[in-house]
């Protein structure tokens, strides 16, 4: 019974995340948007949650639809989030069918079989035992090292580049014209 | 043993590269001096080459690759930087420096005014290197490489003057129709390297017999490739039509490249891939076939046309289609012995025209010219030392390599009955349309009084009369030329002796001078006649206009309307509009492409899309 | 518990490169600080840090070394691929001198940006993980949105960098997705695992597997630019500064290049049944494509976008062979793709001035007479870029075609030739309008010895590795 009704329950937590992740991209006023996208990441989180990778969760409510979407709503509403005036389009409506054309193709060709089971060092024995946030510390510090350096450098690069195009005394094209 | 050779190309590359980098910086003359040194050094050395040729037994000639170092090698691929020293490539280097040398000299005076002196040579010592690299090449690799640069030399040299829109216009429609030769060239040369895991000749010449029967489907693929760069280089239909534009370029040019030596190439590239070709006797067929029908064509063009230039690039064409006659039916050795008479006497014909069109400043319309006999005594009797020799007229060169390729086209294994019927015919044309120039140029009184026309310098005059003397006298080195280059093809040709059929040919050479002699007299006495008859006020208007008009209801009408409907019908409608619309649907496409490049985010972004969506749809259905 | 990586993989000598290149990034950021107006003491720290890099990608012996749980590999693709990056990358920061001061960008983060770009590509062309790939290729796209739209003023610059990012992104997504299916498939994101597990018919699902393929293909194939995902190229090309370009046009190229080798041609040789006809058809598009719409192009740098995609379809040639043959000829058609690139774009700097960058085709009218070596040059490049022997680029795809001969495809070589002979088309252009076209517009040259001393570098090695190609390619061979 209790099999069951996990199953039914990560099939939910999916379906509701892609619905809300079409939310995001098919609503017309950008803070609706936002909105789904959190509703997108708490689906996440939830099914992490599932997973018994509690650790993940709670980063993924704090992280991204705590803060990270906090700040989008903020700049949102600083910008005036105006509903966007959509018309139909040729170009719209074909990239509609092509991208449930995609959809379905993707379907077709995953549905048949099942996936690799994983093996790992973190069996789920050993993450009782050390608990989620350790083990995912050990992975990333061991295992996963040089990615996990290489992601600082891909921050210190982001972090750069933004610096780099917003710093200078710059004049916005509509002042310049004075 | 011949490593000494590698002098034969490398000097006119010094030549190329000091005149195109210093050209600016030394005087004129020097420049034009200095082009021509590197060309006669050379064939000095040809010579020397020739003589320790000549010191060897005839199976010892055979072969001699000169590596210079290996270029490239990968795995079991090797690519070296070699040449091939073997009586045929030394009869074309012979033909090359040779000639090349006396037409350089002959620029030194016909180009002299022009700003550009010192770029011309350095162009024209670019294309002496392209040749004998193109000829002296051991591999087909190199082979390729010269046939690209011979393409290319001749694109910077048609287009020479380059204010002239004419002018670069012919130098793109050649260099247009010499990159399909090329791609087609390129084609079978993959192909050979695919079946023979090299391209070096020795390896593949050796290899084929063995490896293929004979009308073998790749065989024949590969000798048919061939052909379109070969039909490409030497003017034969379809691919001819490049040939006649070219005459924009500069006479010498035309002399060199047009008549002499670049567009004699395809022959020797038949009679080069000769092993390969004699494994594909309908691919021979088929050449000897389209140098047959490209003889005739080219002969009806020529009988129509009034530029002096043009009469003899179609004859050129004509020519050289005898000649792949000649190696379409085996007879590969005559065709050589044409290709070198015709070089002497074709470049005679050229240069004797470009005296006449520099005597006449720069006229080339024979309608204009006349009673040039007495203005330029020498170049007169050089133009018909010519004009003989091409008529075939016994005794010159013209008429022993003539005769034997016709002797050939009806007695030899693959000669038949049609052969030799449009061979004789061509000849008849050949006769015709060169003493039609012949007359309207020299005979008669002048038809433009205002111009004063002047013999040339002495410069000029020394490579016409080597070159008259050279067409005179080396048609009685068949015999020779025969057995020198007998082991290159495995046999010495037969000469076929037959006095009828020799009888036949020469009539109708004679019949065709005649014939144009007659056309040209009986317009004289209308002409007399006419004088009398009328005022003497209107002589000039006849001179101007009646002559062609009977000209043209006597003999031209009929053969114009043949000429006619194969320049319009074959030529513009056919193959220029061919080329003509692929390069404009090319400009299409890629104005297709760039309208698609809207610049809008959204077009790129949808595009990815459909891409990826027909990729999956590949790889989930299929 | 045992742990989990090994302490004998922990080896930090084979991630030299990677350290030492990164410490420089960070040192010309600081120094950027102290540097005042000038920057071209910025530059010469960069081109110092990658010489020093180039010179510890040599620190490891005995290749190839397998290091980090077999995540890294030091092999010897990988350390001709980091010369051929360290090489690029210094001929961009030569090029840009000059061009920086005249166009007055005065960030001095450009050259970190370079350097931490460089860092990206050595760990795209080194690793053997796809999260490592995924982290190498956000890496350099990153640096180079920002590279592109380093000219804030300008308003070509801006759209190039908003157009490259937002199909960036976009293309970022697929790869990402790409790679979850893999894992999914597989459960490994090693490729050497995953390699061991198809060769082992371990794989419980294989459509998976084959979508996840497909979609890192989409993902590589619109990082090198390949039809249908090239339609960035042209924009981006012509609106980032020069300098940019030419980097753009040869290193993050590469190193894309070589983990497309890396996942296709050394980890799923096993199903290349599916992918083949899939990348033959690619590349027949991209070499049409690039050909064909080079043609009507009348902006050198739109020229050259199109050049490059045409040139792509021609390297995807050596995945095809996926053989050490393959990788060799990748090597060597890079390194002088490089010298002709840098060459051309050198040039094409030399030949603006502030505020008029010269760049349509037409502009070159008559050069030929006005500075004949410059244009002598250019016609180098040109030919070299058309395939026209003695040049490198002849060899280059020579070598390639050669390669793909042996293979057994035929056809593709046949259209590859025929590509070749239309690519001649636009490349004779340029040269006639050299040299055959009257001068339309005033020259005004800004040469610096910095941007000559490029322009002889790149023409040497055009000209050598064209005569002489043997060492560089029995160094690519080993």
């Amino acid at each position: 019974m209790f099999e069951i009704t996990y199953e039914v329950v990560v099939f939910v937590l999916g379906i509701t995340a892609v619905l809300a992740a079409f939310g995001v991209i098919l609503c017309a006023s950008p803070i609706y948007c936002a909105l789904y996208l959190i509703g997108n990441m708490i689906c996440l989180a939830l099914l992490f949650l599932l997973f018994n990778a509690e650790f993940i969760a709670a980063v993924q409510i704090i992280v991204y639809a705590g803060a990270v979407m906090i700040l989008f709503l903020f700049i949102i509403a600083l910008l005036g989030g105006k509903k966007e005036i959509s018309e139909p389009s040729v170009q719209r409506s074909s990239a509609f069918t092509f991208v449930i054309l995609l959809f379905c193709e993707l379907l077709l060709a995953a549905a048949v079989k099942p996936t690799h089971p994983i093996t790992g060092d973190m069996a789920p024995d050993v993450v009782n035992a050390i608990g989620s946030a350790k083990a995912v510390g050990i992975e990333l510090f061991s295992r996963h090292l040089v990615p996990f350096e290489l992601a600082s450098i891909l921050l210190l690069i982001a972090t750069i580049g933004i610096i780099c195009l917003a710093k200078f005394s710059y004049l916005p094209a509509r002042r310049r014209l004075k | 043993m011949f490593f000494y050779a590698w002098f034969i190309l490398i000097l006119p590359l010094l030549g190329f590269i000091g005149l195109s980098l210093l050209g600016d910086k030394i005087p004129k003359k020097q420049a034009g001096y200095a082009g021509c040194l590197t060309v006669g050094l050379s064939f000095l050395v040809t010579l020397t080459v020739l003589g320790q040729l000549l010191g060897l037994a005839p199976e010892k000639r055979l072969g001699h690759v000169e590596t210079l170092y290996q270029w490239v090698s990968s795995g079991s691929f090797k690519l070296d930087l070699a040449i091939l020293i073997d009586p045929l490539s030394v009869f074309m280097f012979l033909i090359v420096t040779g000639v090349g040398f006396l037409i350089h000299v002959y620029s030194l005076e016909y180009m002299k005014d022009d700003p550009e002196y010192s770029r011309f040579f350095a162009y024209l010592n670019l294309f002496i290197f392209s040749m004998l690299l193109l000829v002296a090449a051991a591999d087909f690799f190199f082979l390729i490489v010269g046939w690209a640069f011979v393409g290319l030399a001749s694109y910077l040299l048609i287009g020479f003057w380059k204010e002239k829109t004419s002018a670069v216009l012919a130098a793109r429609k050649a260099f247009v129709m010499n990159v399909i030769g090329d791609v087609g060239m390129v084609i079978a040369a993959l192909m050979i390297f695919q079946n023979f895991n090299s391209l070096s000749y020795m390896d593949v010449f050796s290899a084929a017999p063995d490896q293929f029967r004979t009308n073998d489907d790749t065989m024949l693929m590969i000798t048919l490739l061939l052909l379109v760069g070969a039909f490409a280089k030497s003017a034969q239909i379809p691919l001819h039509t490049w040939l006649p534009d070219a005459m924009e370029g500069p006479t010498p040019v035309s002399a060199l490249i047009h008549a002499a030596t670049m567009v004699t190439a395809g022959v020797y590239l038949v009679a080069r891939c000769h092993v390969l070709y004699e494994l594909a006797p309908y691919t021979m067929y088929f050449i000897a076939g389209i140098g047959a029908i490209t003889a005739i064509f080219a002969g009806t063009m020529g009988m129509v046309q009034y530029d002096i230039k043009r009469v003899i690039a179609y004859s050129t064409m004509s020519q050289l289609g005898y000649m792949f006659l000649a190696v379409g039916i085996g007879v590969f050795s005559f065709g050589m012995f044409h290709l070198m008479t015709h070089a002497f006497f074709k470049a005679l014909l050229f240069l004797s025209a470009g005296s006449v069109i520099h005597g006449m400043n720069g006229e080339q319309d024979i309608r204009k010219m006349g009673g040039l006999r007495f203005a330029m005594p020498l170049t007169h009797i050089t133009f018909l030392v010519g004009a003989v020799c091409l008529a075939g007229v016994p005794l010159t060169s013209g008429f022993f390599s003539k005769e034997a390729i016709i002797m050939s086209s009806w007695h030899a294994e693959m000669g038949n009955f049609v052969f030799w019927g449009m061979a004789v015919l061509a000849a008849g044309m050949t006769g015709f349309y060169i003493f039609r120039v012949y007359f309207y140029t020299f005979i008669g009184k002048s038809r433009s009084p205002e111009t004063h026309p002047h013999e040339s310098p002495f410069i000029m005059a020394a490579p016409l009369l080597i070159l008259a003397f050279l067409s005179l006298v080396m048609g009685f080195s068949a015999h020779w030329v025969d057995q020198f280059l007998g082991p290159v093809f495995g046999a010495t040709a037969h000469h076929y002796e037959d006095a009828t059929l020799e009888t036949i040919a020469v009539l109708a050479g004679l019949g065709g001078i005649l014939t144009a002699g007659v056309v040209y007299m009986t317009s004289q006495d209308k002409l007399e006649f006419a004088k009398q008859a009328l005022a003497p006020v209107y002589d000039l208007l006849f001179n101007k206009y009646y002559i062609d008009e009977i000209y043209d209801f006597l003999i031209v009408k009929p053969v114009r309307a043949i000429g006619a409907f194969f320049e319009q019908k074959v030529e513009k409608e056919g193959v220029d509009f061919v080329v003509d619309e692929v390069g404009l649907q090319v400009r299409e496409i890629s104005r297709g492409i760039s309208f698609w490049q809207s610049g809008n985010v959204r077009t790129y972004a949808l595009s990815m899309l459909v891409g990826m969506v027909t990729i999956l749809f590949f790889v989930v259905f299929l | 518990m045992e742990p989990i990586l090994a302490p004998e993989s922990i080896d930090l000598v084979s991630i030299a490169p990677v350290l030492v290149l990164t410490v420089f990034a960070m040192g010309v950021m600081v120094l950027d600080l102290f540097a005042g107006k000038s920057k071209t003491l910025l530059a010469f720290v960069s081109i110092v840090g990658l010489l020093m890099t180039a010179i510890s990608a040599f620190a490891k012996v005995g290749l190839p070394v397998f290091s980090f749980n077999d995540s890294y590999t030091v092999d010897h693709l990988s350390v001709c691929f980091i010369l051929i990056f360290t090489l690029s990358s210094a001929l961009a920061i030569l090029i840009s001198i000059d061009y920086n001061d005249r166009e007055n960008i005065k960030a001095g983060e450009f050259y970190s940006l370079v350097l931490f770009c460089t860092v990206g590509m050595i760990v795209l062309a080194s690793s053997t993980d796809l999260i490592m790939i995924f982290l190498g290729i956000e890496i350099v796209s990153i640096c180079l949105y920002v590279l592109a739209g380093i000219r804030r003023n300008h308003l070509k610059s801006n759209e190039a960098a908003l157009k490259y990012f937002l199909l960036g992104a976009f293309a970022t997504g697929f790869l990402l997705y790409g790679m979850a299916l893999m894992y999914g498939a597989t459960g490994t994101t090693n490729l050497i695992s995953i390699a061991d597990l198809i060769k082992s018919d371990g794989v419980k699902s294989e459509p998976l597997l084959m979508i996840g393929a497909v979609l890192l293909l989409i993902g590589f194939g619109f990082k090198v630019a390949s039809v249908p995902f090239h339609m960035w190229a042209p924009d981006v090309y012509q609106g980032a500064p020069s300098p940019v370009t030419a980097f753009m046009a040869v290193g993050p190229k590469a190193a894309a290049l070589v983990a497309f080798f890396r996942v296709f041609a050394e980890t799923l040789p096993e199903i290349s049944f599916f992918w083949e006809t899939l990348l033959v058809t690619i590349s027949i598009l991209t070499m049409f494509i690039g050909n064909l719409g080079a043609i009507m192009q009348t902006n050198i740098k739109r020229l050259l976008a199109y050049s490059s995609v045409s040139h792509v379809g021609y390297i995807l040639m050596a995945v095809l062979v996926k053989n050490t043959l393959g990788s060799a000829s990748l090597i060597f058609y890079m390194v002088t793709y490089a010298f002709m690139i840098f060459g051309v774009f050198a040039i094409i700097i030399m030949l603006g001035r502030k505020g008029d960058e010269n760049l349509e085709i037409e502009g070159y009218s008559g050069l030929g007479f006005k500075h004949p070596v410059i244009a002598l040059c250019m016609t180098v490049f040109m030919l070299s870029l058309g395939g026209l022997p003695p040049l490198a680029g002849f060899v280059a795809k020579f070598y390639i075609f050669n390669a793909a001969l042996q293979e057994g495809f035929l056809m593709l070589v046949i259209i590859a030739v025929l590509n070749s002979a239309i690519s001649l088309y636009y490349y004779l252009k340029v040269i006639v309008y050299m040299y055959m076209k009257e001068p339309v517009r005033e020259f005004q040259l800004s040469i610096t010895p910095i941007t000559l001393f490029v322009v002889a570098l790149a023409i040497i090695g055009t000209i050598q590795l064209g005569i002489f190609p043997d060492p560089i390619l029995s160094l690519a061979q080993q």
